[in-house]
């Protein structure tokens, strides 16, 4: 009998090591939180989120690896039993897939009055908010005469045929947003063509943009595009290198906002909505920027930046046949 | 009352059967019901670039096998035969460098290589060190096995160098072959080093479709050839991993036997224990260097709760999967429910987490399920099952039947018989098959990144979203973190086995 109470034992102490916490009863406020926002990020602003509203976040992270696809997977999976609440991108094009899928319902947050209209969803789908733009990453020790390359057309330049030059792949992240921008432009064919010829042109394509700013910061190529917050953090870590905004003499550089929405039919919904008042806080913003995290803030209107004109919407319903062009003639 | 212990006993087994059978078969469903929903475009598979591409992989996949194979049965000769003092600390190490995944292995060897050029050798040196790790430990197996009235006869007739490799490492047949099978589906499938060093592959082309909002249905077309080849790969694992065994039984080969070597053993064994060391120098100091005492102890500090999930996340689930086939392989005769288990290691953790949710999202209690980490055991035991199922497989069907025999007479009882007599005489086995899950599991990301439970957080993932910033500081002092928490896990566990080891004999 004693040996069958401490095997009951041992098993319920299995099994509860193999639960977590189920329970239903809410004392505290919650909230789910799914985000692609690099963690360290991510988590000092929720962190400051629970401090002023005492709301308990629940965060889902993306890896950088998994480029938002992670995350918005299990969002289109969940999406007739939903978990989060809400969701908090680094970027556009995933979220314009949301909501294409039906993942969002409408929320205008009072907050977003000063973001223009090209940043937010015409039907409150999603609200874009403190932008990273693109950048040119050079490397100092190369060109020491301090001329630097600082167009997108430069990559196809013949002028620079001899420099080692890199870009991210326009499959994902950013750089697939940029393609999708310049595709608006240019014609679908052109858009391809041009990654073709960077790539003819001593261009090399890479994983994504912190490869790009790596190479670039270790000297192993010349220069590239890539976004702020990876140019800046090599800055910061003191490497040699310059970074300037793309093309700020003629057709102005591409920012690309992060993104919120409200998750459709999800559990906590007030919640859900006073965290997205929240990110759009002129304050929530300029953290990110002190961060190093974002450089624009899209709740602004005083900024020198010239931005590329742009329809992300457009761009992405436009994208289908451009996606099937840029696979065939660049997938690697 | 026999008949009655024996109806039990096969009421129970038939449920246990059961329910793997339907662990296994529900992603499967899903996944089926998944193309069903998104319907297929039947677009060419294959076209000269991705024969290209496939080509490449099977060459990157098969240089892996040959390089860790060269370097691992070389630097175990030396191991256990100059230095055996130290061999039980050394082989621990060498567990903990399973432990610690390939992109952590990647991140110390990028500071080494740098990132751009020669991707094809990068990708190779890192996997083919990495990958020496599972074959030192099936290998070092292997050399507790052998027989040694084959190596004395073998003696009489070939000199000692030529004995090391025309008959031990045929007799190591079983082992190497097994591993090298496995190592290979395994450099087929992985993404993460090939596209650190900016090596195109066929799986990173995968990837590409995938990270580029490609439907699943289209994807699992697109996987098919390297389902094929993997299926190939696997019908090998199968055939020779029946013939292995882990009793650690016999003498070990060379710390018992004193076997001369000529020039051609020497030199091999020089390099590959200096490939070996090479690799603990680069993996274990890089990481030492790179961060300080301050940096190492706020991390710590900071990320008690990840480190005690990942502990919950692998172990639970690889002592699940552990107890699934030793009782099915022990006591079941299902051929069927055999082959099933080793399926999942064909089916990427994306698609195992995505037809998990599609799965499960349509009841009410899917909530509970993802909010309690069910899910996740579930896809990480799931995942486990082929990788426990290769290592006790041979031990176990070699069954000593005068031992279940005498343990009727001991104990009638089977579960007592089982926990009292069965499992202490089969502890090695047990604990390599589940030291193998659990190694492997410690750094699974992609169905983790699905599954995870609101709120909690893992640290391979942890260390995989802050790859983004290169080798800094908190990379370094999280990778210093996961190699001392998995080695202590890892020595404690050995020595709690040895220690028994002298009460089970």
């Amino acid at each position: 009998m004693k040996r069958i109470m401490i095997y009951i034992f041992v098993i319920l102490l299995f099994l509860s090591a193999c639960s977590g916490d189920i329970s239903d009863e809410k004392e505290n406020k919650e909230l789910v939180v799914y985000t692609s926002v690099d963690q360290h990020i991510a988590e000092e602003i929720l962190n400051d989120f629970e401090n002023e509203t005492g709301i308990k976040v629940l965060p889902v992270y993306d890896i950088e690896a998994s480029k938002t696809t992670g995350l918005a997977n299990r969002l289109i999976s969940e999406k007739d039993n939903p978990q989060g609440d809400v969701f908090w991108s680094s970027e556009i094009i995933m979220t314009l897939k949301l909501r294409e899928e039906g993942v969002f319902q409408p929320y205008v947050s009072e907050e977003s009055a000063n973001i223009p209209k090209s940043y937010k969803d015409k039907d409150g789908y999603w609200t874009g908010f403190g932008g990273r733009a693109r950048v040119m990453i050079v490397n100092k020790n190369i060109f020491k005469d301090g001329q630097y390359p600082s167009s997108v057309y430069d990559l196809t330049n013949e002028k620079y045929k001899d420099y080692k030059k890199a870009l991210a792949y326009p499959m994902f992240g950013t750089t697939l947003t940029h393609l999708f921008v310049m595709s608006q432009n240019w014609s679908i064919d052109e858009a391809v063509q041009y990654f073709v010829d960077a790539e003819n042109n001593n261009t090399l394509i890479v994983d994504g943009n912190s490869v790009v700013r790596d190479l670039v910061a270790s000297g192993e190529v010349d220069f590239g595009i890539t976004d702020t917050d990876d140019a800046f953090a090599a800055v910061k870590d003191g490497k040699p290198v310059e970074v300037l905004y793309l093309d700020q003499d003629s057709i102005g550089t591409l920012v690309i906002p992060n993104t919120v929405g409200l998750i459709n039919e999800c559990t906590n919904t007030e919640e859900g909505k006073v965290f997205i008042d929240y990110i759009l806080k002129k304050e929530t913003e300029d953290k990110l920027i002190e961060m190093g995290f974002i450089d624009i803030s899209l709740n602004n209107d005083e900024t020198d930046l010239k931005f590329l004109e742009c329809d992300f919407q457009e761009a992405y319903d436009n994208s289908e046949e451009l996606l099937e062009e840029i696979q065939n003639a660049l997938v690697r | 009352m026999l008949w009655l212990d024996k109806f039990r006993k096969q009421i129970i087994f038939k449920i246990v059967t059961a329910v793997v059978l339907i662990i296994i078969l529900i992603p499967f469903f899903s996944i089926i019901d998944l193309i069903l929903k998104e319907g297929i475009t039947y677009n060419e598979i294959l076209n000269i670039r991705r024969i290209r591409l496939l080509t490449k992989s099977a060459a990157l996949s098969l240089s892996v096998v040959l390089v860790s194979l060269f370097i691992s049965f070389n630097a175990l000769i030396y191991i256990t035969k100059k230095l055996r003092k130290y061999s039980f600390f050394i082989i621990s190490a060498v567990f903990t460098l399973f432990i610690i995944s390939p992109y952590i292995h990647a991140l110390s060897w990028i500071r080494v290589f740098g990132i751009g050029g020669f991707g094809f050798f990068k990708t190779l040196a890192v996997l083919s060190t990495y990958y020496s790790t599972i074959n030192i430990l099936i290998l070092s197996a292997g050399f507790h096995n052998i027989d040694m009235s084959y190596i004395d006869s073998a003696r009489i007739y070939k000199r000692d160098g030529s004995v090391v490799y025309h008959i031990i490492f045929k007799m190591l047949k079983p082992y190497w072959i097994s591993s090298s099978a496995l190592i290979f589906i395994l450099v087929m499938s992985d993404f993460s080093i090939p596209s650190l060093f900016q090596l195109k592959t066929y799986s990173l082309e995968i990837f590409t479709y995938y990270t580029s909002g490609t439907s699943f249905s289209e994807i699992i077309y697109i996987s098919l050839p390297l389902i094929l080849i993997n299926l190939a790969a696997l019908s090998i694992l199968i055939k020779y991993s029946k013939k292995m065994e882990f009793k650690k039984r016999g003498m070990n080969l060379f710390s018992n036997y004193n076997l001369e070597y000529n020039t051609f053993n020497k030199v091999a064994v020089f390099i590959s224990s200096l490939i070996i060391a090479a690799m603990f120098l680069v993996v274990f100091l890089n990481f030492l260097d790179s961060s300080n005492f301050k940096l190492l102890y706020e991390t710590f500090n900071s990320n008690t709760e990840e480190m005690m999930y990942s502990l919950k996340a692998a172990f639970i689930p690889s002592v699940f999967s552990t107890m699934i086939v030793f009782l099915l392989e022990k006591h079941s005769n299902e051929k069927l429910t055999k082959i099933f288990i080793i399926i999942p290691i064909l089916i990427s953790g994306s698609l195992l987490g995505i037809s998990l949710i599609n799965f499960f999202s349509r009841f009410n209690i899917y909530k509970s399920l993802i909010g309690s980490g069910t899910l996740l055991y579930y896809a990480n035991t799931f995942k486990a099952l082929p990788f426990v199922y290769f290592v006790l497989k041979g031990t176990l069907e070699t069954k000593d039947e005068n031992l279940l025999k005498s343990g009727m007479i001991y104990e009638r009882n089977w579960v007592r018989r089982l926990i009292k007599i069965e499992i202490p005489y089969y502890i090695f086995p047990i604990f390599a098959g589940f030291y193998v899950g659990f190694g492997y599991l410690t750094g699974e990301i992609a169905s983790s990144i699905l599954l995870i439970p609101p709120g909690e957080q893992l640290l391979s993932l942890k260390i995989y979203s802050y790859l983004h910033y290169g080798s800094s500081g908190k990379i370094s002092a999280l990778g210093v973190i996961i190699i001392l928490f998995f080695s202590t896990i890892t020595i404690c566990l050995a020595l709690i086995i040895n220690r028994k080891r002298r009460y089970f004999r």
